[in-house]
Parts: structure tokens; sequence; C-alpha cells
């Protein structure tokens, strides 16, 4: 009996009791034996099969979710790899897009810097007092394209 | 009430020790034969699940890491499991042949028969009355006389449903006591 039994243990015996007939029943001739030889045989195969178990142990689920994970990691590498990410030079940047005289050349008002990179643009507009870069970036990664879009703007007078 | 096997069974029968094997057979082939039989199983068939249990216990014994007042829970287990496949193979082998029979044959169990011999009749239709988990639990409890841990461990429940379960077979159980005790 444990400590965690309910109280009525008196009822647990009378139960008991009543059941003792089905604890007192009658073993077939041999079934030991027969037992014993099954025990004998099946410590015998432990190490038959102890390569199969071993190739058991890890579920098909769990194989199939750690191929998909090697190759989401595989994919993220690749895409970050070919990101077509570009430092920008904001100085030179500047030097080849604002005008050198007070008035500007229709080719200058509106430059658009090709980098490197197809997939990489930046674009730079004067209009009076304020200054605008615009860029725009197409990365590719695991998950397919990412674009980010970038706008600056500068206010107040330059130098 | 709980018999405990000697110490150090657990890691002889590891290392497969014959004596440990012999012992372990010795005491526990008519718990298992009778769990089967209690649980439906007919003459043939509980032989055949008895030594078919304690080759697997032996054949799985590498893998048991529990300790020695764990390994009668474990072979019971194994038990519980190799009754659970043999009854699936030969339901989906038998089904639609001889469904019926077998249904009338499962009202009458080997244990409502035993202690119908001992004028317990009522005690034993309360008995197959009770759910299949409820009765499993039951015999368990107070025929084998496992522990709340055990059984839980067995039937894959945790205690507190083992509990549940017990506490609400012995209320009907008390009950039909109480009926044979004052019949009205």
């Amino acid at each position: 009996m444990t400590q965690h039994d309910p109280p009525w243990t008196s009822d647990d015996e009378v139960i008991r009791k009543l059941l003792r007939p089905a604890g007192n029943m009658s073993l077939p001739p041999g079934l030991e034996a027969k037992c014993l030889a099954a025990a004998r045989e099946g410590s015998l195969t432990v190490g038959k099969t102890q390569k199969n178990q071993s190739d058991d142990l890890v579920p098909l689920r769990i194989r199939f979710a750690v191929s998909m994970a090697a190759s989401l990691l595989i994919g993220l590498g690749a895409g970050w790899l070919l990101r077509g990410e570009v430092a920008i030079d904001i100085t030179k940047i500047s030097g080849v897009s604002l005008p050198t005289s007070s008035e500007p050349k229709p080719e200058t008002r509106s430059p658009i810097l090709q980098m490197p990179f197809a997939t990489s643009r930046i674009e730079f507009q004067e209009g009076g007092v304020e200054k605008s870069f615009f860029t725009e970036e197409v990365y590719l990664c695991g998950i397919g394209r990412i674009q980010s879009k970038s706008a600056y703007k500068i206010t107040g007078e330059s130098k | 009430m709980e018999q405990n096997l000697v110490k150090g069974i657990a890691e002889r029968l590891r290392r497969r020790d014959s004596e440990a094997i012999e012992y372990l057979v010795s005491v526990l082939h008519g718990p298992v034969y009778r769990y089967l039989i209690d649980c439906g199983s007919n003459v043939p068939q509980a032989e055949e699940l008895a030594a078919e249990t304690f080759f697997q216990v032996l054949r799985t014994i590498e893998g048991f890491r529990g300790d020695d007042n764990q390994v009668r829970a474990f072979v019971f287990s194994t038990a519980r499991n190799v009754r659970t496949r043999c009854y699936r193979q030969t339901s989906r082998m038998e089904f639609g042949s001889d469904v019926a029979q077998n249904v009338i044959d499962a009202e009458e169990l080997p244990l409502q028969r035993l202690l119908a011999k001992e004028r317990n009749e009522q005690v034993a239709d309360a008995v197959a009355r009770l759910s299949e988990v409820a009765r499993e639990i039951v015999l368990l409890r107070f025929v084998e006389d496992l522990s709340i841990n055990e059984i839980a461990s067995i039937c894959d429940l945790p205690a507190g449903t083992v509990k549940s379960h017990l506490h609400r077979a012995k209320q009907e159980l008390k009950q039909t006591i109480a009926e044979l005790e004052y019949p009205q």
C-alpha cells in the first residue's frame, strides 16, 4: 500500500479478498519453461536487432524536418552571398550628382547612378533647397526576392 | 503488499545474466499470464503472449533505463504492448468473419468465469461492467498488487488519471459489495 492511497483501505481489503480467486489461477504446465526459452532467445537476439533499432530511433518525421531545415539554411546562405548589397560612398555620389554651376545642366538634374549590380540603383534629385536620394535594391535570398526602397530628403541651404 | 524484485536485477538483466533471467521468469511468468487472461485472452493465446512478452523484454532490456523498482512495470508494459499488437493483427485478419462470435465471447471474460465458481457472480459482473481501462487498473492493483505509479507506467496514463479511474471503479465495486452484504 502506498502513502497516496485513499483512506478507505478496509474496502480495498474487501475488494482484494473478493478478487483473490483471480490471483489463484492455475497455470498451464510448461508455461515457465516456455517463457524461459523465449527469454533466452530474446537475450541472444539483442546483438542482431541492435543495428535495426538504431535506424528506427530516428523517425521519418524528424529526418524530414532536419532535411528541410538544412535546405532552408543552404538557401539562406546562398541568398546572403548573392544579395547584391553595395556599400554606398555618399561623398562620391554627391560629387557626381551635385551640379557645379548655378545653372544645372538638364542631364545632371536627375542622374541615375548605376551600381555594379543591376539589382541596386540610386537616384539623386535636386529641387531648390531640397535634395532627395532614392535608393532601390533587390535582394535574392532563400525565401525569394526582397525589394528595399529608401528615400532620403535633405532640406536647407547648401554652401 | 507490493513485492519488490531482488536488488540489482535491472543491471543484471541488462548484462543478460542467466540467473537473473531465470529469476525474472520464475517470479513474473504467473502474473503476466494472469494479466493476459484477465484482459480477455484465451488460454493458448495467453501462453503464447506470455512467452512473447519475455522474448521482447530480454530483446529490449538494454534500452531500459529504469531501476530495480521499475522492472516489474516494464515487464507488464511489454505484455500490454504485445497483447495490443496481437489484438490489432488478429482483428485485422479476422475482420468480417467471426466478429459477432468474438463479441459474444468477450462478454464472458475468463475472470468472470473464475469468480463465478466462487459464487461471487455479482462481483464478477461488477468487474466485467467496468470500462476496459478501469478493469485493467483494478486487476493490476488488487490482483497483482502493483503501485499507482507502476500502473500509470504500464497503462501510459498520468498517476492522477489512474487514481480517479481506481476511485470510480472502487465506488462501483463498493456498491456491489454493499448489495452482497445487505441484499434488498
